[in-house]
Formats: structure tokens, sequence, C-alpha cells
């Protein structure tokens, strides 16, 4: 590349070369005198304040914070008698309701929060959980964020009041066709027996009808290679399955107001 | 007698991949916490997951997961 020399001269000097073989002269860029910044004295930190902070890890958190909600998350698989293989990410129960009983035994919990991003797993394990959170005698909120699919719809609605984030997603499907039996004597009457009772404790938990709940378990068209429904957000409000659209600091405002309600009737305490 | 309901294709459930990644994860229990831990050398663990319930426990700078303990 052919640097002029007068790229950084003046103009003077750019107009006075009528020389043809020479390459064109490069017009200096208008560069605009920038007008004085102030000076940014926070830039640059003590570097001493900050070193105990990284070198002891104390600063960061609040003393004695104690809080009077509990938060339960349900992640990935739902894990029940049968240990899955290490690359799935399971939420199990015997880790979940010894949790649940330890909550509803300490005086210092008031509340439970459940969060939800599952996408299925162990029919009774799942039904166990949701019938241990039902059972709470303490209040509890469920917040549907991500997905709450299969066997997480009784968990979601087991909670005494049910959110779900604007794009979550909840999916409703027949359990024969998608879920898998294990050493079964694959009668369909049993996985009949079996899917009722998640559409049972579904429909008396929340308030969806069961009609409209097995219709939408069966619906034709909505999954690609199943029957079955797809709820984003408001439609599982809309269908009653859950009872509001939210969001975290609206949910923690519910159990707030719940837990404000049961102390005013004597409750706990 | 195990039944289970996910929308989950079966087979990337109970495919086993331990020949292909080496998951090598722990449960204890650690100043009182439940936690899934990987055993690095002798008494160092790297916390992978915390199971408690109490939100201040994940504030809890020490056991943020990836961070070292030793009993």
């Amino acid at each position: 590349m052919y640097y002029n020399s007068d790229y950084f001269g003046d103009n003077k000097q750019v107009s006075q070369n009528n020389n043809p073989f020479s390459p064109p002269a490069i017009k200096p860029p208008d560069i605009q005198p920038q007008p004085a910044t102030p000076v940014r004295r926070k830039a640059k930190a003590n570097p001493r304040k900050i070193e105990p902070i990284k070198e002891l890890g104390e600063a960061t958190l609040p003393v004695n914070f104690q809080s009077n909600i509990h938060c339960m998350t349900i992640v990935g698989q739902v894990e029940g008698h049968m240990i899955l293989p290490p690359q799935n990410k399971t939420t199990k129960y015997e880790h979940i309701i010894p949790q649940i009983i330890a909550v509803e035994q300490n005086p210092d919990i008031e509340g439970m929060m459940l969060v939800l991003n599952t996408v299925g797993g162990d029919v009774e394990a799942g039904l166990a959980i949701a019938e241990t959170i039902r059972g709470l005698s303490k209040p509890t909120v469920s917040i549907v964020m991500g997905g709450g699919h299969s066997i997480g719809t009784p968990i979601a609605v087991s909670a005494n009041y049910s959110f779900i984030a604007p794009t979550a997603t909840m999916t409703i499907h027949p359990i024969r066709l998608t879920g898998l039996v294990i050493g079964v004597p694959a009668t369909m009457d049993y996985l009949e027996r079996m899917q009722d009772r998640v559409v049972q404790f579904v429909t008396e938990n929340s308030n969806i009808s069961q009609q409209e709940f097995k219709k939408l378990m069966f619906k034709v068209g909505e999954l690609s290679q199943d029957i079955g429904t797809v709820l984003v957000g408001k439609e599982a409000v809309h269908n009653g399955l859950i009872n509001e659209e939210g969001t975290i600091s609206q949910a923690l405002k519910k159990l707030r107001q719940l837990i404000d309600e049961q102390k005013g009737q004597g409750g706990i305490h | 007698m195990d039944v289970i309901y996910t929308t989950y294709p079966i087979d990337m459930i109970l495919e086993d991949k331990t020949q292909e990644y080496q998951f090598n994860f722990q449960d204890i229990n650690y100043q009182g916490i439940n936690m899934q831990v990987e055993p690095l050398e002798w008494n160092k663990f790297r916390v992978i997951r915390l199971y408690s319930t109490d939100p201040a426990h994940y504030l809890n700078n020490n056991l943020q997961p990836g961070s070292i303990i030793s009993k």
C-alpha cells in the first residue's frame, strides 16, 4: 500500500502535487478536535480494597442471612426406583422428600417455593413428590420456568398456587406412547390405571376438568410424532391447569401473602 | 416396575454413556449441606451441585459450583 507522505500533513501541500503519475493524494480525514472529556476517576479501583474480598471471599455473603422461604428445584429427569445413566441430570426423590419433611418440621421456614424445569420422569417418584408437597401444611407456590412436561404437570399443580413463566411450556401426552415400561407385563390396562393416577391428581389439584385434561392428552396434530398438547405460558392458564402467568417476583409476593394469611389464621407459630 | 413418563426419547435417557464420558460424582454432606461433588485427589472435592433448599447456602462463596473443598 502506498502511503502518501502528505497524509498527515496539511491540505496545502496535497493540492500542490500536480504530477499525473503520482497516485492520487489521499484526502486527510476530517478530524474534529475532540472536546476534552472529564477524566473518569472511578475506573481504577483501589487494589488494596479488593484483595481481602478476593482472598477471603467474605464480603459478598450477608452475615446472618436467613430466609424464611426455602426453594426447591425440580430439574432434568425425575429419578425413581431405577438409577438412570449418569449423563442424565436428575432430581432424586430420596433427596426431595426428606427436604420437604425438613421444611415442614423447621419452625424457621414459613413457606416453600417450587421451581420446575423438568422433562418428566418416573411416574411413581413424581407422584410421590407431588403428594408430599400437597400434604405440606406450610404455604407452597410453584413456578414453571422453561418446562414442566409430563410428570412435571402433577408436581406443578401440587402447590397451593401455581405460576408459569410466559415462555415456559408444558407437554401433556398419554403415558403409553412416549413413556417407557420396564419389566411390566405390558397390558394396556396397567398403563391406563397408571395414567389415571396422573389424571386424577392433576384434576383434583387444579381447575382443569377431567374431560378437558384428557382432551389435551389425546389431541392429534400438535406434537410431531405423538399425540398430546404443548401448552405455552398463558395457554396453561386458560385451560385452568396453572393459576397465573408470572415471574419469580410475583410468585414470591404470592407466597409471602399466603404466609401472612396463614399467620393471621394462627396456622403456624 | 418402572413407568417413565417423559418427553425425552427413551434411548437418550437409557443409553449408557459412561464409556464416552468419565463421570465420577459422589453425594456427600459437607457442613450440613448435601451436595454432589467430584473427588479430585485425597480429601479434595470439586463442588458440582448443591441439593439444599436453603437459598442462603447458594450465596456461600466457598460452595459455588466449581470451587474446591476439603473435609
